[in-house]
């Protein structure tokens, strides 16, 4: 089902929340919205789910305004992120319990409601254990049976609200994919939050990026991470490094030193010539040899742990630099801690010094 | 069988001296006085404990202490729920100063409890008037000491309700509200399970209080002998008798049945509360 958000405003006292937020999202779509603690996201979700009403504007599902909806006819499943199961209830009326709080008109029969909670329990793989209690279930479990206790009213949607922050990094990741297939097979429009940029980008059909209660940026996984739309967004999505400098006849100065390289494709609008450079680790290279594009630095520490080598070097003018090399390049070159090596950039991203403050 | 390591290790040494301390402090104030209430009472022989047991004015004593004490703690179970409540859940001007009100049937002197409760509810009382107006004779019945017995016995269920109910987490709520649940629905079934346990205890807090209770009964009670005389009452009577045998063992049933009645809660506290931890 589309849902439509149509200029949404929240405030909690004084604290603004969500200042005019708009967001379109399609039948069938799996979307994340990202952001650090305290952008709005949450608040957006809840105010979608109805748990929370906006100041001002509407949402309509499917066309209809259903913003004065209270939560119980808006039809959503929601996911809290700490699961809150019933505790005295067995998995299988947590399971059950939608289908029983409805009125005696509707409400299955008790073989329906077997069977129904029967497939719910396959589905999250979880078969045989509907008479245990949750307090005799691990946390990936737990979130799990929390999924199917939604699911089994058969939302219109399904919101998530950080649905594996409280999880241990390996049962996230099962458990991240998961979610992804169970979305590919149910086919519903599906809304998480998440402030981790991994996550987002890797299961989401699309990702929200939110800051300050404002949306920075909507795109796919690749149009955020690589044509980020600001500074913000390029600096929550994964790491990056900084530095100022200004642009002279196609060259960019960096820091406060005559160290340049020439940049191609880095786009820069703004009058003045002061510039705020961003890059991430992986687009740069070291080398041995001196050449016109690069800055000399000296290597400060190394860890080789992992897929990638991440390298810390000291530019002349001060600024520590993070680089990321593919461990071959790293046996290539050989290096020693306080060697001295050539920074050269492989692509970056120059924003205006004006724009934006980290 | 093994058994268990008796101590174990902890970074704060005082095992020995605490628990130590504790067994002598605990064997003094209670358990040496409660043992010589049974060795008083064994002088008596089994037929001698079973006439004064079973007399009649014994017989409806225990009968009014122990219905008007239930009672009281059933009333308390409901009120206090609801007071709890509406100082959890609210703000309002004055909340503070209701909240102290809960605690003063602790603090006040039963003597004074028990003067007060007289003087509003006796037939000239404020209250009492109107209640005698309708033929509802509010003191010096079996009401006035449930009455009294409800008053002291409050504080128990508000405050072991109160924290409970402040940590349950609203996101349960919300759970049951977005399956569809009702406001009603929700109560039944999400929050009220979870405070069952600390209500059992309240109120058994609040029985054994009122089975206990003398000060403030016996001015409104009236006193009457196989009418509104409690259990307490009659110890004390047979005391100024000289009757220690007797005394002791009357002394000795209400213990027996307080103890009782507060095992059963506390097994009944922990089977409601087996399954709520995480």
């Amino acid at each position: 089902m589309s849902i439509d958000i149509q200029s949404i405003r929240k405030k909690f006292g004084t604290f603004e929340a969500l200042a005019r937020v708009d967001l379109k999202i399609g039948s069938g779509e799996l979307v994340a919205l990202l952001g650090p603690s305290g952008s709005g996201k949450t608040t957006l979700l809840r105010i979608i789910a109805g748990l929370e009403l906006a100041d001002e504007g509407q949402i309509l599902f499917r066309g209809d305004d259903i913003s004065k909806h209270n939560v119980k006819d808006r039809g959503v499943g929601f996911v809290f992120q700490h699961y809150a199961l019933f505790r005295h209830m067995t998995v299988y009326e947590n399971i059950a319990f939608g289908l029983k709080v409805r009125p005696r008109a509707v409400r299955p029969s008790k073989a329906a409601m077997d069977k129904k909670v029967a497939e719910l329990l396959s589905l999250i793989r979880l078969e045989g254990i509907a008479a245990r209690y949750p307090s005799q279930l691990s946390g990936g479990q737990r979130q799990r049976v929390a999924l199917a206790r939604a699911l089994a009213i058969e939302p219109r949607m399904l919101l998530l609200d950080e649905p594996f922050g409280a999880l241990d990094a390996k049962v996230r990741r099962e458990l991240r994919q998961w979610i992804r297939d169970l979305h590919d097979k149910l086919n519903m429009t599906s809304i998480f939050v998440t402030h981790d940029q991994e996550e987002a980008l890797e299961i989401a059909d699309r990702v929200v990026v939110m800051n300050a209660g404002r949306i920075e940026q909507i795109g796919t996984p690749e149009e955020v991470y690589h044509y980020p739309a600001n500074p913000f967004v390029y600096d929550f999505l994964g790491n990056v490094n900084f530095f100022h400098g200004r642009l002279e006849g196609g060259k960019l100065y960096l820091g406060d030193s005559n160290a340049s390289v020439s940049l191609h494709g880095a786009a820069h609008t703004a009058g003045s010539p002061a510039a705020k450079i961003y890059i991430r680790p992986h687009l740069l290279d070291l080398d041995h040899a001196a050449s016109p594009n690069a800055f000399k630095a000296k290597v400060k520490f190394f860890n080789a742990a992992g897929p990638f080598v991440r390298i810390e070097v000291l530019s002349e003018w001060g600024d520590t630099v993070r680089v990321e090399l593919t461990q071959e390049r790293f046996q290539i070159l050989n290096l020693r801690k306080d060697d001295d090596v050539y920074v050269t950039f492989k692509d970056a991203k120059v924003f205006p010094a004006s724009d934006y403050s980290i | 069988m093994k058994f268990q390591k008796f101590k174990q290790y902890s970074v704060i040494p005082g095992f020995g001296l605490t628990l130590g301390f504790t067994v002598a402090y605990l064997s003094l104030l209670v358990l040496i006085p409660l043992s010589m209430l049974f060795i008083k009472a064994s002088a008596l022989t089994w037929p001698e404990f079973f006439e004064i047991f079973s007399s009649p004015r014994t017989l409806a004593a225990f009968r009014l202490s122990l219905g008007a004490s239930l009672t009281a703690a059933a009333l308390n179970a409901v009120f206090g729920l609801l007071v709890a409540w509406v100082l959890v859940r609210y703000e309002f001007p004055g909340k503070k100063i209701v909240d102290a009100l809960v605690d003063l049937p602790f603090a006040l002197p039963t003597a004074v409890a028990g003067i007060c409760l007289t003087a509003i509810y006796s037939q000239n009382g404020i209250i009492g008037k109107y209640l005698y107006a309708w033929g509802i004779q509010s003191a010096y019945s079996p009401l006035g000491i449930t009455i009294a017995l409800t008053f002291i016995g409050l504080p128990f269920v508000v405050r072991t309700v109160e924290p409970v109910l402040q940590d349950l987490e609203k996101e349960l709520e919300e759970a049951a509200y977005s399956l569809g649940a009702n406001s009603w629905q929700t109560f039944r079934k999400v929050i009220f399970p979870v405070i069952v346990p600390s209500l059992l205890t309240g109120s058994a807090m609040a029985f054994a209080r009122a089975l206990g209770e003398y000060g403030s009964v016996v001015f409104i009670a009236g006193n009457r002998p196989l009418k509104t005389e409690i259990v307490p009452l009659l110890i004390m009577t047979k005391l100024e008798q000289y009757e220690y045998a007797g005394a002791t063992a009357i002394a000795a049933v209400t213990l027996v049945i307080s103890f009782i009645l507060l095992f059963g809660i506390n097994f009944l506290h922990a089977w409601t509360h087996r399954h709520q931890t995480i």
